[in-house]
């Protein structure tokens, strides 16, 4: 059945409850004769309790609704609907007020408050000449004294012990203050709280009356964030703020605020104060203290970095006392040099003044050790046999690879080597891949050839310098005469000597024999591995002590090896024996120690070093086992 | 006379050196690294730079004209060399660098495949002389020598950290034949430093007077 309009007369459908085209509430069945529906039988349609006692007490306040309550039980109150949901500010201030106290007030007693509202519903209601409530009188007449409530359990002391703002202590007088006159029910710290506001809001002025019935809605701004500009100024910033913000953020920046708050709160002594927590005027960071764990110094730390950064004392008792080269101090410099003496002595310092001692006696004394008389070694002997039994129509090519640094050893060789050449009368060429041979080169056969009448171009050419190593020594096995085209003496193009010139000289396998005069490994090894494996000239090699342990894999190889190796002083003195039986001795330069006395010397130092050796596992031996 | 005794000074400011480092002996080992960069600088520009110029300034007669554009070629590598000064990433810079050590690494690696590894290897591979008892035990200790010494540089482990149990005292033993051949080579080196020594010593006595 469809429903008319009261309002505007649409027919509507019968389900409908509002008028489709004015919106107003459709009678339904069984509400027909109430067109005009209460809020409070629309409330109890909804489901808020609190709604539906805030209704009851306006029905009974204004007496508006005068309809029998005895049919009527209690019913909890129905779900809210829209139509009946008042806004936040159509709300009555009393309401407002009516959830406050409530809110405060423990459950107890607003249980006991409830059934005095809704209390014997068969009373009537409505009575003009019925008196207001108690806390109606308290708004209009604060002075008077609050009739005792026959339901009240409390008596007025204890009243003014729990409310203290709303029951004063009987015979004291005490003015009422603004904030009692605006909400005496509620305290002071809830009079400025309104639904809205979540936060406290600024404190009211002496003079400031609050409005209980003003929510103070209208005045909050809706928060905006203050706008970021380019080049923000502190002028801007400032201007910004006070505008955008609203009161009650504002309070709370404020710390003068806050104390008084504070102090307002300090005031309250009811035990159904809410616990707040007053702000401090000023936010101090405490240092965050982090308790990490810390490992222990290792045994024996602590007490080196004393000792390091400790003045240094010497102990000449102690010996081997070093000092550390990272220490840097100047006092610590100062310390070191004059105990560095001392500490220098022990024990490098003796094994220095020793060896050189034995070797300055052995060399300025020259004791009667005796000649060396056995036989010429293995190595020396095959080293002569292959220069002489070289083909003699063909040159040599002497490669001068060695420098200042081993030219004790090497020059004797050297010397030993050009005797050998020059008095079988045998054409040679020198080259070289290190930059300081073509120097020794020139300087040995200069030496020599005066003895041996021995004419440069014509019996031998000092070729200089090959760089490149590996490349170098590749070149001159392909093309010889373009890899040295002009000797090192005179600069002079070697095309034009009669050594070389006249085709005489086409290229590697032109020479007869190959001398190695090397004093590293590296440049006997390229020497082998680039020329002696692409060529059949043989390949004999004299160089240092050291050397020899290197050199000898290479000895006796097939296709690529050497004929025969001649090492040390050892090595050149025996060869010089070799050489003597053959062509005679020849007359030792004076002033130059004789190679016997270099050897006798030679041989008492590494006695002297392999004394020392043995002391020294002697002693830490003896550490050992007395350690044990 | 004066060549001796400059250079008798030299050798005593380096022997001051035992006494530890002092400004005398700083001052001749600047001058040692001093002249002997000049002097190879010397020898570089005389016997190498020089003469590759000189073939395209003024050709030997006869020489053909591929002859003096062929010699350019290690002159523009080396200016392009140069050019490592002021733009050091550009690869034209390290152009000519790259090529020596290409044509160097190839050419190393070649010989010591011919000249050392194969021969050497070949060599180790020696047939037993029983005939000669020196030769045999020296053959002997050389092929047990080379296995363990080999068998040293095997650093597989299994998962549990350890050797399999043939190669773990293989490579004691070979840790042994290293140990003693490095011996070897340093009582050489001592006796190769002696004979320097007794020399400048001697070079001294004699320039003292004695």
């Amino acid at each position: 059945m469809d429903i008319i309009c009261p309002k505007c007369g649409t027919l509507n459908k019968d389900a409908s409850r509002f008028c489709a085209r004015c919106g107003e509430d459709l009678p339904h069945d069984g509400e027909s004769a109430q067109e005009n529906a209460t809020p409070h039988e629309s409330a109890r349609s909804l489901d808020l309790p609190w709604l539906q006692t805030v209704q009851d007490r306006a029905v009974k306040q204004t007496g508006r609704l005068a309809e029998p309550q005895a049919n009527k039980t209690p019913e909890p109150p129905p779900a809210l609907s829209p139509s009946a949901a008042s806004t936040p500010a159509q709300r009555q201030p009393e309401d407002v007020h009516i959830l406050a106290p409530e809110a405060a007030l423990p459950s107890s007693q607003q249980q006991e408050d409830e059934p005095s509202i809704d209390a014997d519903p068969s009373k009537p209601t409505g009575d003009p000449n019925e008196p207001p409530p108690g806390w109606v009188l308290g708004i209009l007449e604060p002075d008077a004294t609050p009739t005792p409530n026959p339901d009240q359990p409390y008596e007025p002391e204890e009243l003014a012990h729990i409310m203290p703002w709303a029951h004063p202590q009987p015979g004291t007088e005490q003015p009422p203050t603004p904030e009692d006159t605006t909400s005496p029910g509620l305290p002071p710290w809830l009079s400025g709280v309104t639904v809205q506001e979540t936060l406290a809001t600024s404190t009211a002025s002496p003079d400031k009356t609050v409005d209980p019935i003003d929510l103070g809605i209208d005045d909050i701004e809706p928060f905006m964030p203050p706008e970021v500009a380019e080049q923000p100024t502190e002028e801007g910033a400032a201007d910004i703020a006070p505008a955008q913000v609203p009161e009650w953020l504002r309070s709370l920046s404020s710390t003068r605020d806050k104390a008084e708050q504070a102090a307002q709160l300090s005031s309250q002594t009811n035990l159904h104060e809410v616990p707040v927590q007053a702000p401090e005027p000023e936010i101090v960071a405490e240092p965050v203290a982090r308790h990490t764990p810390v490992r222990p110094p290792r045994a024996g730390a602590v007490e080196t970095l004393f000792a390091l950064v400790q003045p240094l004392t010497v102990d000449t008792t102690q010996p081997g006392v070093r000092i550390p080269s990272t220490i840097t101090s100047l006092d610590l410099r100062a310390q070191k040099a004059r105990s560095r003496p001392l500490d220098w002595l022990l024990p490098d310092g003796i094994i220095y003044i020793a060896i050189l001692a034995v070797l300055l006696s052995v060399l300025l004394i020259r004791p009667p050790f005796g000649d060396v008389t056995a036989p010429a070694a293995p190595g020396a002997q095959e080293f002569y046999s292959a220069i002489k039994d070289s083909p003699s129509d063909k040159p040599v090519l002497v490669v001068y690879d060695w420098d200042a640094t081993r030219s004790a050893e090497m020059s004797v060789l050297s010397q030993a080597v050009m005797r050998q050449l020059m008095s079988s009368r045998r054409r040679f060429v020198t080259i070289s891949t290190n930059p300081q041979g073509p120097g020794f080169a020139e300087q040995i056969t200069r030496n020599a050839r005066e003895r041996y009448g021995y004419v440069y171009e014509r019996d031998y050419l000092v070729l200089g310098y090959l760089p490149g190593n590996e490349a170098a020594l590749n070149a001159l096995v392909n093309n010889f005469n373009q890899s040295l085209p002009r000797d090192y003496i005179y600069n002079r193009n070697v095309n034009g000597s009669r050594l070389i010139g006249g085709g005489q000289l086409r290229g590697i396998d032109s020479f007869g024999l190959i001398i190695a005069l090397t004093s590293e490994e590296a440049e006997l090894r390229n020497l082998i591995e680039q020329v002696g494996t692409r060529t059949n000239v043989p390949i004999v090699a004299a160089v240092p002590q050291g050397l020899e342990p290197l050199a000898r894999p290479y000895l006796q190889v097939q296709h690529a090896g050497i004929k025969a190796i001649l090492s040390g002083l050892t090595g050149a003195l025996q060869y010089n024996r070799q050489l003597d039986l053959q062509y005679g001795a020849t007359a030792q330069p004076s002033g130059t120690l004789s190679l016997t006395d270099r050897l006798n010397t030679q041989s008492v130092a590494q006695l002297l070093l392999a004394l020392i050796i043995l002391a020294g596992l002697v002693r830490i031996g003896m550490k050992k086992i007395l350690r044990r | 006379m004066i060549g001796g005794i400059v250079a008798g000074l030299l050798t005593l400011m380096v022997f001051s050196y035992l006494i530890g480092a002092n400004p005398l002996w700083r001052i001749a080992q600047s001058l040692l690294v001093g002249v002997s960069v000049g002097y190879v600088t010397l020898v570089v520009l005389t016997q190498v730079i020089a003469p590759q110029v000189g073939r395209i300034v003024q050709p030997a007669p006869g020489t053909p004209a591929s002859d003096s554009w062929l010699a350019l070629v290690p002159i523009v590598l080396g200016l392009l060399l140069l050019m490592r000064l002021a733009f050091p990433g550009a690869w034209p810079a390290s152009f000519g660098l790259n090529l020596v050590v290409v044509v160097g690494a190839s050419l190393a690696l070649a010989g010591a495949l011919a000249g050392t590894i194969v021969p050497q290897s070949l060599d180790t591979m020696r047939l037993l002389n029983f005939n000669n008892p020196a030769a045999l035990v020296g053959d002997i200790v050389l092929l047990l020598g080379v296995i363990c010494g080999l068998a040293y540089f095997t650093f597989s482990a299994k998962p549990d950290g350890q050797r399999h149990a043939l190669i773990k005292p293989l490579a004691g033993a070979g840790r042994w034949v290293l140990i003693l051949t490095f011996g070897a080579l340093l009582g050489s080196l001592a006796t190769t430093f002696y004979a320097a020594l007794i020399e400048r010593l001697d070079f001294l006595s004699h320039l003292v007077g004695f």
